[in-house]
């Protein structure tokens, strides 16, 4: 894809805002609350905390890229149906911590788990059907 | 002259030249120090090195010398997973693990953690919130110092980057560069002692390895935070024991503008003094001036406690 861009943009910037790519969310642009979270060429990474240049021939990876159609991905389904959305606005940058996660290890322990999740911030209630989400993903095969 | 913004340099001596040429850009590596240092207009960089496009600058290997160099590139990340560090270093594995979160470990670098700049519970602010305090010497130059309003001057903003206090115990050294040449430095000399003339890089230089020697024994590692997320260190404590009777280490970081050693304490605990007494040492010559992260108070008990458990985990040296 080529995209003419300011070169001082963040990813996050470019994403949300060039190619209204709005699933990455906003929070507080300084890398604590992990909202904007994607996959910068395979690894969790804050976009905000990314210029949109250091992307510049890597692989950009937003939570549009993990649902087939109308087919969840497995980590969604399991975010679903472990009731761990709650109000949604860490979803996606949970979802994508989550993801990033099971590649790497496909079966985490829980300690591996709270530290996989732990540059999202929850603002709702605790992590406790998130992990849970996690931990029905893993089993099944949501690492694929 | 129109000059990018976003440079990717090809070299090092590219690099180098190019901050010479333009003392108002800033080196970058991960970014995560520098991007929000700039969002919160502490920093105004009119460009931006961007040291990762160079090949070899993010390599971990063994040296000739029986140690480990690593690349200043290197993700810590990286450095936490990599096998010659977990194996011949794992405290300084525990301290890259303990760094924040995978996202910011996925691109923070070792090199920028130890240049990390210094941080404050004033400087580190948005605009908005720092104007409440704008005579702040290092966020405006001012006068004032909101830490230790009786000081005339100097700056307690406390070195943070929490690979630091192991790097010191390992007795790691830096390979600095820069357009005139090239030098290798103690990391225990590379930290000034204050806040704003706070790193001993000199115009245009830059980190590109850290050389760490032959690996020691085992010691331990904490790192004390008020809870367990994603926060800078109340304190670090890097502990070695005494090997044949020499050789101790006792680090603490992240409680000043530069890392500490307990010189008097390490001599006790290398002759084998009761814990209590090194203990009592170490806290004599530490000095906790600054509140930030933590009141002075609490951080002299929660710190002797926690040196207390580390020498008995060291050797059972403690005899009440």
């Amino acid at each position: 894809m080529h995209l003419f861009i300011e070169e001082d943009e963040t990813l996050l910037e470019v994403l949300r805002d060039r190619l209204m790519l709005t699933g990455t969310k906003q929070g507080c642009r300084e890398g604590q609350c992990g909202h904007c979270t994607v996959l910068l060429d395979g690894k969790a990474v804050n976009s905000c905390l990314t210029l949109a240049l250091e992307a510049d021939g890597g692989e950009v990876l937003t939570i549009e890229g993990l649902a087939r159609g109308d087919q969840l991905h497995p980590v969604q389904k399991a975010y679903v149906d472990a009731g761990a959305i709650q109000c949604g606005y860490c979803t996606p940058g949970m979802i994508m911590a989550i993801y990033a996660l099971l590649q790497e290890n496909p079966h985490p322990r829980e300690e591996e788990i709270r530290e996989g999740i732990k540059g999202v911030m929850c603002r709702c209630t605790g992590y406790y059907k998130i992990v849970e989400a996690v931990k029905q993903a893993a089993a099944g095969g949501a690492a694929r | 002259m129109n000059r990018s913004f976003f440079v990717s340099p090809a070299s090092v001596g590219e690099a180098s030249r190019m901050s010479q040429e333009n003392p108002q850009a800033f080196f970058m590596a991960g970014g995560t120090d520098l991007l929000v240092l700039r969002k919160n207009k502490l920093i105004h960089p009119q460009a931006i090195l961007y040291l990762r496009g160079i090949p070899d600058l993010a390599e971990i290997r063994r040296d000739a010398n029986g140690g480990v160099r690593i690349g200043a590139c290197a993700t810590l990340h990286a450095v936490a997973k990599h096998p010659l560090i977990q194996k011949g270093y794992p405290l300084l594995a525990q301290a890259a693990l303990a760094v924040a979160s995978p996202q910011i470990r996925n691109k923070a670098t070792i090199g920028g953690n130890i240049c990390l700049n210094s941080r404050c519970w004033f400087y580190n602010r948005s605009p908005f919130w720092r104007v409440e305090y704008s005579e702040c010497r290092k966020a405006t130059g001012g006068t004032r110092c909101y830490v230790l309003p009786q000081s005339h001057k100097g700056c307690f903003a406390l070195q943070s980057g929490d690979t630091v206090g192991p790097l010191v115990a390992i007795g790691a050294k830096l390979h600095l560069v820069s357009s005139r040449g090239e030098r290798i430095l103690d990391i225990e000399d590379f930290y000034l002692g204050d806040g704003i003339r706070y790193l001993a890089l000199r115009s245009g230089e830059m980190v590109t390895a850290v050389l760490l020697p032959e690996p020691k024994g085992r010691g331990t590692f904490i790192k004390f935070r008020s809870q367990n997320n994603l926060d800078f260190a109340t304190f670090n404590l890097t502990l070695l024991p005494p090997q044949e009777g020499r050789g101790s280490r006792i680090v603490v970081s992240s409680v000043a503008s530069k890392p500490l050693r307990a010189l008097k304490a390490e001599a006790l605990f290398d002759q084998g003094a009761p814990g209590k007494e090194v203990v009592d040492q170490a806290m004599k010559e530490i000095p906790l001036v600054s509140f930030v992260r933590g009141s002075v108070e609490f951080k002299k008990q929660v710190l002797a406690a926690r040196m207390t458990e580390a020498i008995a985990a060291a050797g059972n040296l403690l005899k009440e």
